[in-house]
């Protein structure tokens, strides 16, 4: 008997061993960073290219034109008014909200919960779809206005940079908030006991203690709301560039138009590197950490102030949430946007036109959707090999491999897309005009999403777990899909999920490099409205948008067990 | 006289009394010591006593302040009570240097810079950490972030100071060095002081007096000499130090005979001895050995300098001392 074993063993060891070769190893890597150096790389260093070589020569006139052009200056400027208050506005609001949430007795804090993240779902261009539903005229404020003093002269425009910075704020303070919460729930109730313990007063303990505490997570998350702002083009795009006024973004996009790519490649890079930098100072701040040892939390009692609380919770809900999604499902169901609320002007017929009837919404449906589905599943599987290299080997080779395929979380998607328009525009790679161009855009962009979902749950992993499969004989691709992969799975799973939600709501990827057959639903939502759609169609898609948002992370959230999503899912 | 008095105290989390009709006093310049297993009462007895917790009933005062009494609805909020507490977990704030959580307290009085300034260095120079001013907790070791939080509590010149557990997460030989600290400060400053462990050896270190605590009751409080010579019960007993408890008429043949409990050092192996039994089992311990007598039915505890008995051998021993409980 033990002759019989030790005979298989080696049989079994001798017929492994040929797949254990050091080559396949390296195939494997070789695939996956030439993958990550074509589809992250090869567009970045095009954008470079073209802002510096011209007719074979290095020239920096676009650099000259750039910065000697007082439209650049005002795009600026404004873009750095816009992120000042977006920061001022969503900062604070996604504060109290957590604090009210996670630090105080308040009786309704789960419904704050179920509001916040119902926000987090509605993507930023659809908010300010509702806004301008609101606010416009003939809008329903409006005609709310009008209906209580008929005489009223209204003159709100619904289009400023302020517009855009409530707007955004609206759609960033979730982000804040589910941050903040973490941060506040790590707080043991010792630290604010002893402050009352020497004396302090309750104002005093929240205000030189608690917030305090999560300063760290504060400046963290203010620099992730100030990428995401500055990195916009729905929202401004919709409310700022109709009445003139720029932001980089939408210079970028006005460049284009322009056919001027000097200038487009030359803002590109000063876009991303105001965002690479500021996301590589947020890495490098030191924070002190907090951690919650006997993981008990104190409960400020509201008291005397539960009535204000519940009043000012009201009024923003209604405002931030309620206020949108009404306006939003009305219209949906209207005739005609602007037509009186009445039976007669309701109809199913925009569900019916938008889902069963127009072949470019139902092409764009499905465009969409697989994109998403084949773009997440090939991240997902670019990721795992970075991951088990990451993970397994350490080399040098792989670091820089991890830190090459983050690189486009800093990269607004405006840049990601001209990127890709000048890489693969010219033969050899001719994709632009295909659905591949956009198909290997998303794929550059949810490689590092998935990354971050699943990274941490890498680390927690044993390095024997790979060791004694060696040991064993167990080949690399088993190691890898067997043995690896089912220890990251939720992270994977919870990564695709986000991806391929994000495809349907992305818009300034596909609107910039989608052609005729390859419309997706980002942008038909920013098309129907440009066309002579109306806005009532316009709501109906953002409706089936925001459910299919909710529905999405739900399951995330179901899968992740209770973690806040605050992934990259906005445009 | 100052002297902090707690009567008929109850406590209870839900359905469940955690504290039950608990009388204690602690005098002026007292350090008492409240030893008993994990989940006995003693964190939330001093929870109750600093407000931390509400207790159900009772009344507590320190000296002519009465911080709580449930018949005349008086409860004293935690920050006007004055009691310096020091938890196991530090409790330092991590956003704050050694410096800004030291005179946290002194900023919420308005006690002018200079004055503060001057009270940092001498308790500083107290707790041996000057050259720590500017350095964050996280940069600091178990023992240096207990010290400054005694430290901490210390200069808002409390009334009387609750010391949870403050040494559980600190090495033996560390812990030594801070129990004698923190017995200096308490006869420097004149505080009174609780302070709360499951540790014998910290209490013996430290008290004036030991109470013994066990499902929210005192058990028994006494110097820390008559809690380990004259235990009033087998818990007592079982919970300091070592002890053999055994029915009287294992060694006289009476009836209705009560229990004894005898420390292992008080047998006495003499060849000449009273009683025999032989050795079941031997265990070295370091600086003496422990053996396991088989007697009758009962298996005594001896701790003997000498190692020269074998398991198995028939020897005589007498019992110098035992007390009944």
């Amino acid at each position: 008997m033990k002759n019989n074993l030790k005979n298989n063993t080696v049989k079994f060891l001798n017929k492994n061993s040929r797949k254990l070769s050091y080559s396949n190893s390296s195939l494997i890597f070789l695939f996956t960073a030439l993958v990550v150096l074509i589809i992250i790389v090869f567009p970045l260093v095009y954008i470079i290219k073209i802002s510096v070589i011209k007719d074979g020569r290095i020239f920096f006139d676009g650099y000259i034109e750039v910065f000697k052009d007082v439209k650049t200056y005002r795009a600026l400027k404004n873009t750095v008014i816009l992120v000042l208050g977006v920061l001022a506005m969503s900062v604070p609001i996604g504060t109290i909200l957590a604090f009210i949430r996670n630090k105080t007795d308040y009786k309704y804090n789960k419904a704050i919960d179920y509001f916040v993240f119902i926000n987090f779902c509605i993507p930023s261009y659809v908010l300010s779809v509702a806004w301008i539903e609101c606010i416009s005229r003939g809008g329903f404020l409006h005609r709310i206005l009008k209906m209580i003093l008929p005489t009223i002269k209204y003159d709100i425009s619904p289009y400023s940079l302020t517009a855009a910075i409530i707007v955004l704020s609206i759609h960033l303070y979730p982000l804040v908030y589910f941050a903040v919460g973490s941060g506040l729930k790590q707080i043991s109730d010792i630290l604010e006991k002893t402050s009352f313990l020497l004396g302090g007063s309750k104002r005093k303990t929240i205000l030189g203690i608690t917030i305090p505490l999560v300063y760290p997570t504060l400046i963290s998350i203010g620099f992730l709301v100030f990428t995401r702002t500055i990195a916009n083009f729905g929202v401004v795009s919709n409310l700022v560039l109709p009445i003139g006024t720029e932001v980089l973004t939408t210079r970028i996009f006005q460049a284009i138009s322009e056919l001027n790519l000097t200038v487009v490649a030359v803002l590109s890079i000063l876009l991303m590197v105001i965002s690479l930098a500021v996301f590589k100072i947020s890495k490098r701040v030191k924070y002190k950490e907090i951690e919650n040892t006997n993981n008990t939390i104190y409960y400020y009692a509201l008291g005397k102030y539960r009535i204000g609380v519940n009043i000012m919770l009201s009024i923003f809900f209604s405002i931030a949430l309620f206020i949108p999604l009404v306006t939003l499902l009305i219209s949906s169901f209207l005739k005609r946007w602007g037509l009186p609320i009445e039976m007669e002007y309701l109809t199913l017929n925009n569900y019916k036109y938008i889902l069963f009837e127009s072949e470019v919404t139902k092409r764009a449906f499905a465009n969409s959707i697989f994109f998403g589905i084949f773009s997440a599943t090939s991240a997902v599987i670019i990721t795992l090999f970075i991951l088990y290299f990451k993970k397994h080997n350490n080399r040098l080779k792989d670091k820089l491999l991890f830190s090459i395929s983050n690189l486009p979380l800093s990269m607004p998607n405006i840049v990601l897309a001209i990127g890709a328009t000048f890489a693969w525009i010219n033969p050899p790679f001719k994709l632009y005009g295909t659905k591949w161009i956009i198909i290997i855009t998303y794929i550059a962009l949810f490689i590092p999403i998935v990354l971050k979902h699943a990274s941490g749950l890498s680390s927690n992993i044993s390095l024997s777990i790979d060791d004694s499969a060696k040991t064993l004989g167990v080949p690399l691709i088993k190691r890898i899909f067997v043995l690896y992969m089912p220890q990251i799975f939720s992270g994977l799973l919870s990564g695709w999920i986000i991806c391929f939600l994000i495809s349907l709501r992305e818009i300034p990827i596909s609107l910039l490099l989608y052609r005729k057959g390859t419309e997706t639903i980002g942008v038909m939502l920013f098309m129907i409205q440009s066309n002579s759609y109306g806005l009532e169609t316009t709501s109906t898609l953002a409706v089936i948008v925001i459910i299919f948002s909710v529905i999405g992370n739900v399951l995330v959230k179901k899968i992740v067990k209770g973690n806040s999503v605050n992934e990259r899912i906005s445009d | 006289m100052k002297e902090l008095v707690i009567k008929n105290l109850k406590i209870e989390y839900g359905k469940n009394t955690i504290i039950n009709n608990l009388d204690l006093h602690v005098k002026k310049d007292e350090l008492l010591v409240i030893l008993g297993p994990s989940g006995c009462g003693k964190s939330t007895l001093l929870s109750g006593v600093s407000g931390l917790l509400k207790p159900t009933n009772g009344y507590i005062s320190f000296g002519e302040r009465i911080f709580f009494d449930s018949e005349k609805k008086i409860n004293m909020i935690t920050e006007k009570r004055e009691i310096g507490f020091v938890f196991q977990d530090y409790s330092l704030w991590p956003h704050m240097t050694v410096k800004d959580n030291i005179i946290y307290p002194l900023k919420l009085k308005k006690i002018e810079k200079t004055k503060i300034n001057l009270i940092l260095d001498d308790i500083l120079k107290d707790i041996e950490l000057s050259d720590k001013k500017d350095v964050y907790p996280n940069n600091l070791s178990g023992g240096e972030k207990q010290r400054i939080a005694i430290a901490r509590s210390l200069v808002m010149n409390p009334s009387f100071m609750c010391l949870d557990e403050p040494l559980s997460n600190i090495d033996p030989i560390l812990k030594m060095r801070l129990l004698k600290l923190i017995k200096k400060i308490q006869i420097e400053y004149k505080i009174p002081m609780i302070y709360v462990t499951h540790d014998q050896h910290e209490a013996f270190e430290i008290a004036d007096r030991i109470l013994i605590m066990d499902k929210g009751e005192i058990i028994q409080s006494g110097l820390p000499e008559e809690i380990y010579n004259e235990p009033n019960s087998a818990f007592v007993a079982k919970f300091i130090g070592r002890s053999n408890i055994v029915s009287e008429n294992v060694f006289d043949r009476k009836k209705n005979c009560k229990r004894l409990v005898i420390r292992p050092e008080d047998i006495e192996i003499s060849e000449k001895g009273k009683y025999v039994g032989f050795v079941k089992k031997k265990i070295f311990r370091g600086s003496f050995v422990e053996m396991h007598i088989k007697y009758n039915r009962e298996t005594l505890i001896i701790h003997v300098n000498n190692d020269k008995h074998f398991v198995g051998e028939e020897i005589r021993f007498n019992i110098n001392k035992s007390h009944v409980i």
